[in-house]
């Protein structure tokens, strides 16, 4: 599978996915699962579907974590919602999506996201900047945080909001993403700098500043699948702050 | 003009006989909604060019069923009795088997699959060990089916009732029917699943269960229809309506034995 041509998708064509690993699982298996099954089946199955991008990360397992912050993150981006929602009536989108049950929770979930205009609810993501963007060939930065035990969640989500209205005005960035829980928040960035820029513009620092507890910043390494659904292949080495930004060739660059 | 599709005959002890029942959380109509809408097309779309030869999935009818009885059976036929494992170095088939926690009560359905030669067996049967009553190769997709489910009768013990298939299946081995290429059974406690196979889609196969049929209490008697599927799995198709196709041999293109396995990627 070879690198693909640059696809400009809008910023609500995106589920906003927070894991968390059902407690029966232990994590060397919830890492197995996601490498030898989730991950690559994410991209295989969804392909021919409309996947436009994909960009999963791996929290759980790393030192500090608080139980209440997501075990895995993933942002999936379509070339529109309708597509998305379309992808239901094939068989392929339907497997897929009935493999999740013996390994997360029913607290986890995806969203689409709305527009960002000053304030947060919980569980619902925004996006800050309206305009597309092809996530799968930028330069992504990803924070996961929890939320402080001395902060209250209406403080810890006010400061958040605070940031981000910051961000979306002054901070020059291709696209950014959102969501909060009442303990956690994860966000994503797409950088516009040319490669190389010493320190491009990120809202990050800002962020990481508003909360005063565990965060860590992840940036998705572009990664290819060496193999289609019928090869032979033992899976991808998952770990502990694994963070991925999937390559492949999008359906319509398919010949 | 279309050629018929080639025969790819597998030895008798190159199946998994599956006895499923349904989670206790779901209906019988939401579980065959399940199978008919993912379950029984992942099987069938996942799972043939990396071995799988036939798949023969059987819903039992509820209404005179009893709670011993499975809720579901399957037949499906691997190229060789080591391609169903090596089938799970394919991330095409590990997707398929992540599903099936979601259908059935795994505590339940989680029993003995791959059968032995009924000449292991003395003068009675394991209770949800699946036995094959021939010792030939045969291709299950191709030519006729017949299936049949009983429950074990009331006023019969479960050990004179394993004892009594034992007999049964005794006989069958050392005279089978004519028209009979293949046979599987399988008695739990208290029921009794069965198949026999003829190579000729004409071949008249209800008579060779009648000698087991009397021994049980009918639940289900029925052919497994042919029948493709109309979609890949990127279409947009809702899927199988198991309430009216309620037992299936399922065709689908199957590679020759060379490619029957994952293979290492070609690196294209």
């Amino acid at each position: 599978m070879t690198a693909d041509k640059a696809r400009l998708v809008p910023p609500d064509a995106v589920r906003v996915w927070r894991g968390y690993r059902l407690p029966t699982l232990d994590i060397p298996k919830f890492y197995s699962n996601l490498g030898t099954v989730f991950v690559p089946a994410t991209v295989l199955m969804q392909i021919d579907a409309g996947l436009c991008s994909y960009t999963p990360t791996v929290p759980a397992g790393l030192d500090g974590k608080p139980d209440s912050v997501p075990d895995e993150t993933a942002i999936l981006f379509w070339d529109s919602q309708e597509t998305y929602w379309n992808g239901f009536s094939t068989l392929a989108v339907r497997t897929y999506t009935l493999t999740h049950g013996g390994v997360y929770t029913t607290q986890s979930g995806a969203n689409l996201p709305v527009l960002f205009s000053g304030s947060l609810k919980i569980e619902a993501p925004v996006y800050l900047f309206d305009k597309s963007a092809d996530w799968m060939h930028g330069a992504i930065n990803h924070l996961v945080a929890g939320r402080a035990a001395n902060v209250d969640p209406v403080a810890f989500r006010t400061a958040i909001e605070n940031v981000l209205s910051t961000i979306q005005k002054q901070v020059p960035l291709e696209g950014a993403i959102a969501c909060v829980g009442n303990d956690y928040l994860v966000y994503w960035e797409l950088g516009s700098a040319a490669p190389g820029t010493p320190t491009p513009p990120s809202g990050i620092p800002a962020l990481q500043a508003a909360i005063s507890g565990w965060n860590q910043v992840f940036k998705p390494a572009p990664t290819f699948l060496p193999i289609g659904l019928w090869d032979k292949w033992a899976g991808m080495d998952v770990r502990a702050g694994s963070s991925f930004n999937m390559q492949f060739k999008r359906r319509d660059s398919q010949t | 003009m279309k050629s018929a599709p080639k025969s790819y005959p597998v030895a008798p002890g190159s199946v998994y006989v599956w006895r499923g029942y349904k989670s206790a959380a779901s209906s019988y109509a939401q579980f065959a909604q399940f199978l008919g809408s993912v379950f029984v097309p992942a099987c069938v779309l996942l799972q043939p060019p990396v071995g799988l030869r036939a798949y023969l999935p059987t819903m039992v009818p509820q209404s005179n069923s009893p709670s011993p009885v499975p809720d579901q059976t399957a037949l499906m036929f691997w190229s060789t009795p080591e391609a169903h494992d090596l089938a799970a170095h394919a991330i095409a088939v590990r997707i398929y088997s992540n599903l099936h926690g979601d259908a059935y009560d795994m505590a339940r359905s989680k029993l003995q699959e791959i059968p032995e030669s009924i000449s292991t067996a003395s003068q009675t049967l394991t209770p949800e060990q699946p036995y094959f009553l021939l010792d030939q190769p045969a291709d299950w997709m191709l030519g006729k089916v017949y299936h049949l489910v009983g429950s074990r009768p009331a006023n019969v013990a479960s050990a004179e009732f394993l004892s009594q298939a034992w007999s049964w299946a005794s006989a069958f081995h050392a005279k089978p029917p004519a028209s009979v290429d293949g046979a599987l059974l399988c008695c739990g406690n208290d029921y009794a699943v069965a198949w026999v196979h003829g190579p000729k889609r004409a071949a008249k196969l209800a008579a060779a269960l009648d000698g087991l049929a009397a021994l049980t209490t009918s639940v289900l008697r029925v052919e497994p229809v042919s029948k493709p599927l109309p979609a890949g799995l990127w279409d947009h198709w809702a899927g199988l309506d198991l309430t009216k196709d309620g037992s299936l041999n399922l065709q689908f293109r199957r590679p020759p034995p060379a490619r029957a396995a994952p293979r290492k990627p070609s690196g294209k």
